[in-house]
């Protein structure tokens, strides 16, 4: 069992909270290590073969009086302490130390109950926290005494006498010696023997120290092999110990240089995680300033992390958004519409995405209303904001009357938050737009994500297609993954390369035709019909009643009901 | 050798006054690291090393580094060699040999669970408990 021991209280807890627990030599350590023991009739102490530097109990301090350095290997005699001797004496030696590194009175020493399955050894120096912790391992040493009870002890076994000896220093004249001249001096033993208790296994050999995180090396190339690794590399990495967590969440291990590779792939990233990663940028420019605030030092893996997180969650849009004129310097949005198959030709007709152009380009305005941007051919404009010149909706349609063309009527559109379908379940707000088109309401839109995993949002209804990114134009959609690109793929029994589209290659096999269909079903994502999930059939109650000439569509928590209520009647009229 | 990629050398000779004595002491390298180092710097002169940039365009060391000699360079050593040489990079201030030698461990790493990089790097366990207690912090990216 560990334990965690604060040097300043002497508290001992079973929380471990340590910064390195690694061995390495180290005088200061040496001073800073204090050991709790809360059982009298434990055994737990240092075991080494090798009184030179194996660790910190074996070693002893430098600033240690020569004449205390020396006491002879003890017989049964009178200096032979007891138990509760031995431990007194231990309990004097910490108090005293302690109160002179601190005015705060030591807890009681107590033997620890060590886990004699653990054979590590470790001693850690002290952390900005003061923490340290010290499994012991369970070891055997007799006095040569006539008791033959264990007697816990920090020694090893003598080799010599099997039954050691008293490894304690005489209370009545060491110590008083001893403890005026170091105050230091936590504790002290003399290796008369080098040999372990045949009882252990030679393994207990301490380890050498850890290479990373033990002061091995300076921080700057840890954090320069840090900023090598991948993000999933540095996340395990604050798996290991506290140590390496702290550095591996800290902005300079190369968490900035991950956050700019993954949102260039990213139509959106939300407004905190910037702001984090603005702060981190920050606190490269003013460090002593910003140290004093918490987190700092990982604002830059937090903004990562609140990015990834975002995009799962959040699955609504606010008027932030949607909206293009957030402030009149600012342009947000520019949505990509195009209408549905399932619209019907009156429509796709004349829409530009089916004529293989690029989409439409529509915006959200705060006051409720719909207008369009660049529009293709010639239109009026109505407004301007941020430069950018806006227009009606479909302004560039040109109707034929009698062989002349003529400039249909102005269609409005407008658009509102709704709380809830009819034809859809409950969501969290920002989830449902109505949208009304020359004053009638239309199926409603209804918010997600991308499915392409871009973190951009589309609006979807029975009819037609929103989306905050630039939409594939239909004929590159339909013919490669990108404009100018065609999408290959190697035949499975050669190295042939051949287009995704080819489906007359007789060397494939159906596993060739499976990954074809798999590469197809990907690109067509937003051409497909199959690949929409809001369909005539899901909103079929709005899509009957816009078309039965409805101009309002109910809306709220009753509608479906009052719906259905409305039907069942028109049908038993009928 | 050119004198100039370790700044340390650099700044030593520079500050020397006896124009005569051209040593310069490197005591905190080991013998055995030195000769790697030398060896690193004597060839650097006859092939330079490719810039090593961040973030890597491959995980693996073999994608990164494309020159042979570097690649055998540094796949030769063990593990405790290679931490000397970051070490002695850093403190002799080579640029080059330092992002080599990190980029060798950092691909020691890359793709290890935390008990592999602990086995690799020497670390004693952690708990159960801080370990859970890790993993509950990171489940965003561990939860697929």
């Amino acid at each position: 069992m560990v334990f965690n021991i604060n040097p300043r209280t002497m508290s001992a807890t079973n929380n471990i909270n340590i910064d390195s627990v690694s061995l390495f030599d180290d005088d200061d350590s040496l001073n800073k290590i204090c050991f709790d023991f809360d059982d009298p009739k434990g055994k737990s102490w240092c075991t080494s073969s090798d009184n030179s530097s194996c660790c910190s109990l074996c070693r002893l301090p430098n600033d240690v009086d020569e004449d205390a350095r020396d006491f002879e290997h003890g017989d049964d005699d009178a200096d032979s302490l007891s138990d509760l001797e031995a431990l007194e004496t231990l309990n004097d030696l910490v108090s005293f130390s302690t109160s002179a590194a601190a005015p705060r009175q030591a807890a009681p020493l107590s033997m620890a109950q060590a886990n004699p399955n653990n054979n590590t050894f470790a001693a850690s120096m002290m952390s900005t926290s003061d923490q340290v912790s010290l499994p012991l391992k369970r070891q055997a040493c007799y006095c040569s005494s006539s008791s033959a009870m264990m007697m816990p002890s920090l020694f090893n076994t003598c080799a010599e006498c099997q039954s050691t000896s008293p490894t304690l220093p005489n209370r009545s004249t060491y110590f008083t010696q001893f403890a005026s001249k170091n105050s230091s001096f936590l504790t002290r033993h003399h290796h008369s023997c080098t040999q372990l208790s045949p009882a252990f296994p030679p393994s207990s050999v301490p380890a050498p120290p850890d290479f990373l995180t033990a002061g091995f090396l300076p921080e700057d190339p840890v954090y320069s092999i840090l900023t090598f690794l991948d993000v999933r590399s540095l996340t395990t990495l604050r798996l290991v110990n506290t140590k390496l967590r702290s550095m591996a969440s800290d902005n300079n291990a190369g968490w900035k240089h991950h956050c700019a590779a993954l949102w260039s792939r990213k139509v959106r990233v939300c407004d905190d995680a910037r702001r984090l990663f603005d702060q981190a940028n920050a606190a490269e420019d003013d460090a002593a300033g910003r140290r004093a605030s918490n987190g700092w030092r990982s604002s830059a893996m937090e903004a990562y992390k609140t990015s990834i997180l975002e995009a799962e969650s959040v699955n609504e849009i606010t008027e932030d958004d949607l909206c293009f004129d957030l402030a009149t310097d600012r342009s947000g949005v520019k949505w990509s519409f195009r209408f549905k198959e399932s619209a019907g030709l009156d429509w796709t007709s004349w829409d530009p995405w089916w004529k293989n152009g690029p989409a439409r380009k529509l915006v959200f305005l705060r006051d409720g209303s719909i207008l369009q941007a660049h529009p293709p051919g010639r239109s009026t404009i109505v407004t301007t904001h941020n430069g950018t010149p806006l227009y009606d909706v479909f302004s560039e349609r040109l109707v034929q009357r009698n062989g002349v063309d003529i400039i249909p009527p102005r269609i409005e559109m407008r658009w509102r938050f709704v709380e809830s379908s009819m034809d859809l379940p409950s969501r969290p707000d920002g989830a449902y737009v109505r949208i009304t088109v020359g004053g009638r309401d239309v199926p409603t839109y209804v918010v997600r994500r991308s499915p392409n995993g871009n973190w951009g949002f589309i609006m979807e209804s029975c009819w037609g297609l929103y989306a905050s990114f630039e939409l594939a134009s239909r004929e590159d959609a339909t013919s490669s993954l990108g404009v100018g690109r065609r999408a290959l793929r190697r035949t499975r029994n050669g190295s042939r390369w051949v287009n995704v589209d080819d489906e007359n290659n007789v060397e494939d096999t159906e596993e060739d035709n499976i990954g074809r269909r798999n590469v197809r079903r990907r690109v067509n994502l937003f051409v497909e019909e199959s690949a929409m999930t809001v369909t005539g059939v899901s909103q079929w109650r709005e899509a009957l009643l816009y078309n039965i000439g409805a101009v309002t569509l109910p809306e709220g928590n009753h509608a479906s009901s009052q719906f259905d209520a409305a039907w069942q009647n028109a049908l038993l009229l009928r | 050798m050119h004198p100039k990629l370790s700044q340390l050398v650099f700044d030593a000779s520079e500050n020397k006054e006896d124009e005569e004595c051209s040593d310069v002491p490197i005591l905190k390298v080991e013998s055995e690291c030195l000769e790697k180092v030398v060896e690193f710097l004597k060839h650097y002169e006859q092939e330079p090393l490719k810039e090593i940039k961040s973030p890597l365009e491959d995980n693996t060391f073999e994608g990164v580094v494309k020159q042979e000699w570097y690649r055998n360079f540094v796949q030769e050593v063990d593990s405790p060699m290679l931490f000397d040489l970051v070490t002695a990079a850093n403190f002799m201030a080579i640029q080059p040999l330092l992002d080599l030698a990190c980029l060798k461990v950092s691909c020691l790493l890359m793709g290890k669970s935390s008990e592999e990089i602990r086995i690799i790097l020497n670390i004693p366990q952690m708990t159960p408990q801080e370990e859970e207690h890790a993993r509950r912090e990171h489940r965003w990216i561990f939860d697929d």
